[in-house]
Parts: C-alpha cells; sequence; structure tokens
C-alpha cells in the first residue's frame, strides 16, 4: 500500500527542470541580443531634457558619426576604416550614396504602404562641431534641411 | 507509516510553477519591449548649396536671438556675452513676444558636440519653437561687442503674463503692476537670509466669471535656499490679492505670470 502512494506520487509530477533551462537560456538570449538591436553605432549621445521619445520601429535611417569608428549609415560603415578620419570631400559623396541607397529601399516601402523613414543623426557628444556638422551638411546638401538629432533624455 | 513518508516527499519538492510564471512574464515582457527608444532634437540646417549670403549678424532684426558659442568655451547672446542662467531667462522673456518664436545657434567649429546639443536644448527649454544652426564661418561667429554685466539689477522683474481664456495679455499685466512692489518686498525682505537665492518663480491664476480669483498656486520655483518657503508663500498670499474686472457670465480664464528674481 506503502509503495503504491509512493509511486503515484512520483508520477505525478512532471520534470520542470528542462523547461526551466530552456527558458533560461532565452531570457539570457534575449538579454544579450536587446543591446544589439540598437539602430545605428554605440556613441556616447549628448544629453538634452527636451529630447522627444520616439518608439524605434525602424522609422528612421540612422547616420552615426563615431569618434573613431568614421560614418555609418544604419549597419553598413561609410567611411574611417582602420582609424582613418574621414574627410568632407572624400567622403560625403560615399555618404550620401549609402543613405541614397536606404532612400531606394525606401521606395520600395513606399511601394507597400508603409511610410517613408526619415534621417536620424547619431553623434557622438565628444566630437568637435565641425565633425558633426560636416555631416549635416552633406545631407542638407541634398535638401534635407529639417534634421532630427539623437540625444539621450535627462534631467527634468 | 506509509503516509507520512508520502507526506515528506511531498515537502522536499519545491514548486516551480510561480518561478516558471515569473521567468515567462519577463520573457514576453522583453519581447514586447524590443523597439528600443530613441530621443531626438529636430533642428533646421541651412542648404549649403544655397549661395544667398546669410545676412550680417549686425542687419539682423533686432528682435531676432541669435546664440553664439566661442572657440573659448563662453557663450553670447545677441553678440552680448552671459552666463548660460542668465541667457535662459533672457530667451525666456524676449521670445514671449517674439513670433516666430526661433532661436539660431552660431558654434564655433571646435566647439565641442555635447555642448551644441545643450544649447539647442537650453534654447527649447525656454521657449522655442524651432532652432536653427547658423552656418559656420571659418573665422567663428561674430565676436562679442558687449558683456552683460552678469547680473540682472537687484530685485524682480516681472515677465510677461501667459493667459488662456476670456482674458487679455495687457489687462492680466495691467492686474499685476500695482503688486510689482509687494511681490518684491517678499523676495528683498529673506534676502539677507540667504544672499545667493535666485531664479524664476510661476505664479497660477485661475478666475471665474466676476474676475474673482478661483485657485491660486505657485505653479513652479527655481528658488533655493533655506528661506524659499517663506518667499515663496509671501508670493502666493500677495497674488491672491490681484484684482481683475468682471470677465463676463459664465467666462474663466487662466493667468500666469513669471517673475524673475535676481540678487544683483
Amino acid at each position: 500500500m506503502a509503495g503504491v502512494g509512493q509511486n503515484k506520487g512520483a508520477m505525478a509530477d512532471i520534470n520542470v527542470t528542462p523547461l526551466i533551462d530552456v527558458v533560461l537560456v532565452l531570457l539570457v538570449v534575449f538579454m544579450v541580443v536587446t543591446p544589439m538591436m540598437q539602430s545605428g553605432q554605440t556613441v556616447d549621445l549628448p544629453v538634452a531634457t527636451q529630447a522627444i521619445s520616439e518608439n524605434d520601429v525602424g522609422q528612421f535611417i540612422v547616420v552615426s558619426v563615431t569618434e573613431d569608428r568614421g560614418w555609418w549609415v544604419d549597419a553598413e560603415q561609410v567611411c574611417g576604416q582602420d582609424k582613418v578620419q574621414c574627410t568632407k570631400d572624400a567622403d560625403s559623396p560615399k555618404l550620401i550614396d549609402a543613405i541614397n541607397v536606404e532612400f531606394a529601399k525606401d521606395r520600395a516601402r513606399v511601394a507597400e504602404g508603409k511610410p517613408a523613414r526619415s534621417v536620424l543623426i547619431k553623434a557622438d557628444g565628444d566630437l568637435p562641431y565641425e565633425k558633426v556638422r560636416m555631416v549635416m551638411d552633406a545631407i542638407a546638401e541634398k535638401g534635407m534641411t529639417t534634421q532630427l538629432l539623437a540625444a539621450d533624455k535627462g534631467g527634468g | 507509516m506509509g503516509a507520512q513518508i508520502g507526506a515528506k516527499g511531498g515537502m522536499s519538492e519545491i514548486n516551480m510553477t510561480p518561478l516558471i510564471d515569473i521567468v515567462l512574464v519577463v520573457l514576453i515582457i522583453m519581447m514586447v519591449n524590443m523597439p528600443i527608444e530613441l530621443e531626438s532634437l529636430g533642428v533646421k540646417v541651412p542648404n549649403p548649396m544655397d549661395t544667398t549670403p546669410p545676412p550680417p549678424v549686425t542687419d539682423a532684426p533686432p528682435e531676432q536671438l541669435v546664440i553664439a558659442m566661442y572657440k573659448d568655451g563662453t557663450v553670447s547672446l545677441n553678440r552680448r556675452l552671459m552666463k548660460e542662467d542668465r541667457m535662459f531667462e533672457q530667451i525666456t522673456r524676449r521670445l514671449r513676444s517674439m513670433d516666430p518664436k526661433n532661436v539660431f545657434i552660431d558654434a564655433d567649429n571646435s566647439v565641442s558636440w555635447r555642448d551644441v546639443v545643450h544649447y539647442i536644448d537650453v534654447a527649447r527649454l525656454a521657449g522655442a519653437a524651432k532652432v536653427g544652426l547658423a552656418k559656420v564661418k571659418a573665422s567663428g561667429p561674430a565676436p562679442a561687442t558687449s558683456v552683460e554685466s552678469g547680473s540682472v539689477a537687484r530685485g524682480m522683474t516681472l515677465g510677461t503674463p501667459v493667459v488662456v481664456g476670456y482674458i487679455d495679455q495687457v489687462k492680466a499685466d495691467a492686474a499685476a503692476q500695482p503688486w510689482k512692489g509687494n511681490l518684491e518686498k517678499c523676495y528683498l525682505d529673506q534676502l539677507p537670509l540667504a544672499p545667493e537665492m535666485n531664479g524664476r518663480v510661476m505664479i497660477r491664476l485661475s478666475l471665474g466669471p466676476d474676475g474673482q480669483i478661483m485657485e491660486h498656486k505657485i505653479s513652479s520655483s527655481a528658488l533655493d535656499g533655506p528661506v524659499k518657503d517663506v518667499v515663496e508663500t509671501c508670493i502666493d498670499t500677495v497674488a491672491a490679492g490681484f484684482k481683475y474686472e468682471p470677465l463676463g457670465p459664465e467666462k474663466t480664464a487662466l493667468v500666469q505670470y513669471p517673475l524673475l528674481f535676481s540678487p544683483g
């Protein structure tokens, strides 16, 4: 009688250990992947209290201006490989080309009924104004004179 | 005996269900949250291909606000050197009567991007609807021609009231004028106890149909120091005494007065 009772008790329990294992692994994968999911490159953004928060659902073409890794359009490096400084004359056309490629993709998106993306400039706060302005001017030359600047929301 | 062993077996097992529940919920929250928050500021940049020369700063209409940022880290507003908090006050005050409410930033090439964004932010905070970045000149922004003495006159400045509803700005302003002395006294009386006390205080009054004050309060205050509360209470009491003409049946209004205090 006692043996039957013990047997039944053991049978009734589902072994949850593999489930927990899988779930925890998933959790860790997400924790690792989340920071990589951000748009553009990781830069030390300037802080602004008046910045507007927007959910990043891919509505931006992110132009990253980094300190020692050059310029990027989304995940593509335009210039500045091997710590070479990007220059206005040599690299602006490349930047515009890369943005144009994204705009071409946009036209396909718009045809599908999705909204066109706007350009967001994500520049490192430690850069001198000149280096950032170079990129802004190159983009403004294309007629995009209203630009969005990425910032970290801070303070009140 | 058998029953006892069974009970012991039950005791030794940890109930995993709540843990799994929580972990799964966390997982789902993270999946939903995946779109990452991005914060952005908008600015206007002139098209460099546009060859029309920018108007010289001296010819700029007097009501235009230009923040110049120099190589040495100093900043000026319309070619007048001043500190950041002073500039914030000035922009706030001057933007009130301006339309369109635009502020331009003319920065030297070597200024750090962080500082440029900071001043875009200051202009926004002071009420600028649009912030424009001026064309960069190799020689840097036009040099400052005067220096703000670093301080406002000792005492209080009554800013332009912001009104909503059935009252006009002129009447709202007129209502506060007779009380200016009393408001200033609130501050000056306490100043010896906190000589560094300065900043901006907003009074908010809601008015009823007979011009009566239905509600009065300090809606924001940048004062600091030990006697801050005394000053604010005093200001609030004075504001409660403002007199307004009847607005008319069923009509109400909301008036806000910015007060700027400086120890001089």
